[in-house]
């Protein structure tokens, strides 16, 4: 009688700890629906592109200097288009749903291979939106480069171009040499941060 | 004449085409996932090039994102010229989120817990950067000069979501079971091997019944026939 009463305690500990167990892990719930439910929904998707003039993607060269210090040295192609327009451009493809901005930055000044360094704040752009002649973009404007991600172009519409000039100033006493660096343009949709 | 007209169109055609370029696009119809905590989730962007040459693309993901991604495509990918939007190039990126919330638990980091989830959700912001990678040689002169790159970028934001539960008693509910389980198997048998003990001492008696009724059987048929 003894072993019985042992085991059906046994048995009822084991029911119960299933039992909790079970309910312990369950979360459906079932009952009678009374109402009908459906879903709305919709998409939104973004796209954009762009590419640079030929003279961009190639680079940014300047003109010899011959004599320090020197002021807003020109890039080689900021007025030889028509019009002496800049032929320094970015598109934005008539295939984007979304305007343009455009952040640049620069990965360094522009350094020799010894190491002798222009500093980037000598280093300028200026940017104008669907226009370029001689005096647009103007170098009045100009901002000096930086190593972060700045908005420099806003809002370029879809299917139009962002015009661009480049110029350098070299301070007296600035060692001799071939002096490089890499500036990155990069297009995100308008109102995003850089 | 046709001659002259033939070699000035090829000249302005030539003069054309040095004017083109390649370019690169970016397609997304989701900027933002939210996402329990230790799970992976998979997003995926297109890349196009709607200009008429072909381009060539590194997607990287920014900083930001580096903590939770899992997997990516990372090699460089070739885009045809002429490809457009609607026929945009799928990539995908795979992130598994960690675990950060509080939780309150009972034995180490992952018994017995629960969860109230007091905390501000954390959110890993970043972007997907599609940048062009040019075949052309830089050449610089003059004074020297920027070698210059192309991207463009979408935003990315991973919301990672605390999930609130109360404490999860599964582990005590599955021990106490097991033990009550094992007792009782254990009595079980026990009780067989007694049962099965006493079945044999009944049948040794029952057989030693019979032989000695045998036994007096045959002692009373030599009584008779004496």
């Amino acid at each position: 009688m003894g072993e019985k009463v042992y085991n059906g305690i046994l048995i009822g500990i084991l029911v119960i700890s299933l039992g909790l167990l079970f309910f312990a892990n369950v979360s459906a719930i079932t009952g009678h629906a009374t109402e009908a439910v459906t879903t709305s929904n919709v998409s939104i998707q973004k796209f954009l592109a762009i590419n640079p003039s030929a003279e961009l993607e190639t680079g940014i060269v300047f003109e010899q200097i011959a004599t320090l210090p020197t002021t807003n040295d020109n890039a080689t192609h900021n007025y030889d288009g028509v019009s002496s327009a800049t032929k320094y451009y970015i598109n934005v493809s008539t295939d984007s749903n979304t305007q343009v901005d455009f952040c640049i930055l620069a990965n360094a000044g522009l350094t020799t291979d010894s190491v002798d360094v222009i500093g980037l704040g000598n280093e300028t752009y200026v940017t104008n939106v669907t226009t370029s002649n001689s005096t647009t973009p103007d170098v009045v404007n100009e901002i000096s480069m930086t190593t972060g991600y700045i908005e420099a172009a806003t809002a370029v519409p879809v299917g139009n171009t962002s015009y661009w000039r480049f110029f350098l100033d070299v301070p007296v006493g600035q060692a001799s040499g071939d002096y490089n660096n890499s500036v990155s343009f990069k297009g995100v949709t308008v109102g995003t941060s850089c | 004449m046709r001659g002259e007209k033939f070699v000035v169109f090829g000249i302005a055609f030539i003069f054309l085409m040095g004017l083109v370029s390649a370019g690169i696009g970016i397609s997304w119809d989701k900027e933002s996932s939210l996402v329990p905590e230790k799970t992976k989730t998979c997003l995926t962007y297109k890349v196009y090039n709607p200009w008429p040459d072909n381009a060539y693309a590194k997607i990287e993901l920014s900083e930001e994102l580096q903590e939770i991604i899992s997997s990516a495509e990372t090699e460089i990918k070739f885009i045809p010229a002429e490809t457009y939007n609607t026929e945009a190039i799928p990539v995908s990126f795979c992130f598994k989120t960690p675990n950060i919330y509080e939780r309150d638990c009972w034995i180490g980091d992952s018994l017995i817990c629960k969860q109230d989830c007091n905390e501000e959700m954390k959110v890993y912001a970043g972007e997907v950067q599609v940048m062009e990678v040019s075949e052309d040689e830089f050449q610089s002169g003059g004074a020297g000069g920027s070698r210059t790159m192309m991207s463009v970028s979408a935003p990315l934001k991973i919301r990672v979501q605390c999930i609130t539960h109360k404490r999860n008693y599964s582990l005590i509910y599955v021990v106490v079971a097991l033990i009550a389980g094992l007792l009782l198997g254990l009595n079980i048998l026990k009780q067989r091997k007694k049962n099965d003990g006493k079945g044999k001492k009944k049948v040794v008696i029952e057989e030693e019944v019979v032989e000695k009724e045998e036994k007096s059987v045959v002692k009373k048929k030599g009584k008779k026939k004496k």
